[in-house]
């Protein structure tokens, strides 16, 4: 007779454990096909700004005469710090440290909201040179592309904030950390998306 | 006697995915030090970009900060992300995603480089257009 594992509710389940794309969490890979889409959908922005580039720069106010790349630099290193307190979190629920895993999730949460801060700083100074969604090319393709950017860190921050709620119900443990890792999937993204942007429009 | 036993199979138990799909994750040493190294990268990008082209190695700046960002965005993918640490069905959808990505923004920029843009103001009107359709 074949060896089976009996289920907690009388199914009968191979004893062996599944191999290939059904051992895979689905909620996981599930969160891998957004980032990769997402991947497509950031490209299409750095893309239009690529495209129009010559333009952009031949108008006024040029980019980078109104793009401070110092302060710009210090919100790369916010949110380069908040993944590895995102990291840190993930490691502390696994080794079932819920209070460890709790406060650096907050902490991912308070710098994922120090960068938002910092980003409506400069679209203020932006605004006060003259850089608007109406003002022009350069208007409209950075701030559309910021501003989405913008708009994943404030999603990752809500989101980041709920796991820190429901982890203080004890949801969260060395045994169920998959609404954690699948947050901080969507956040390191949310970092990566930064490296392309601070390096395609910023410095070059 | 069959090799039978009972397993508890909670959700639970089943959100406790660490035995199929991954192996052990980094360390929280190896997760600072990755920390550590980005952070050097990203300074030396912020220096690269204004130092190299006042020592006359302007043409440097574009290939050395597309290095020094796909260094960055790899080690992300790879500690942070667990890429290389879980199962690769999950490296997929990433890589296909980048592969789109990366093939958009060079055929674009390819197809439009050497065209000439003009900027349609209003007071270029319909020529505007005309000179944009050329």
């Amino acid at each position: 007779m074949a060896a089976t594992t009996t289920h907690g509710q009388g199914h009968a389940l191979p004893a062996h454990p599944p191999s290939g794309l059904e051992s895979l969490d689905m909620r996981k890979l599930g969160m891998w096909i957004f980032l990769g889409s997402d991947c497509v959908f950031f490209a299409s922005l750095i893309t239009t700004y690529f495209v129009n580039r010559s333009l952009i720069f031949a108008g006024d106010p040029h980019p980078h005469h109104v793009l401070g790349i110092n302060f710009t630099a210090v919100l790369a290193f916010i949110l380069l710090g908040s993944s590895l307190t995102m990291v840190l979190s993930l490691a502390g629920f696994q080794r079932n440290d819920i209070t460890a895993g709790r406060n650096w999730l907050l902490a991912t949460a308070i710098l994922g909201t120090l960068f938002l801060t910092g980003q409506a700083l400069e679209f203020s100074n932006l605004a006060h040179e003259g850089v608007t969604l109406s003002s022009g090319l350069f208007g409209q393709c950075f701030l559309i592309m910021t501003g989405f950017h913008g708009t994943h860190v404030f999603i990752g921050v809500i989101w980041l904030l709920s796991c820190w709620l429901f982890a203080g119900t004890g949801r969260f443990n060395a045994k169920n950390f998959m609404g954690v890792e699948i947050a901080g999937l969507y956040w390191h993204f949310v970092d990566l998306v930064w490296v392309a942007i601070f390096t395609l429009i910023y410095l070059i | 006697m069959s090799a039978t036993h009972q397993a508890t199979h909670s959700s639970a138990s089943h959100d406790a995915h660490g035995a199929h799909d991954t192996h052990a994750h980094p360390s929280t040493r190896t997760y600072i030090n990755i920390f550590g190294v980005l952070f050097l990268v990203t300074a030396a990008e912020v220096v690269a970009a204004q130092a190299l082209p006042l020592v006359g190695l302007a043409s440097l700046v574009v290939p050395s900060l597309l290095i020094m960002a796909v260094v960055k965005g790899a080690m992300i993918m790879m500690y942070y992300m667990h890429l290389k640490s879980d199962s690769a069905w999950f490296t997929v959808p990433m890589a296909f995603g980048l592969i789109l990505a990366a093939g958009m923004l060079i055929s674009m920029i390819g197809l439009f480089i050497g065209s000439p843009r003009v900027a349609c103001t209003p007071e270029l009107g319909k020529g505007c257009v005309a000179a944009a359709a050329k």
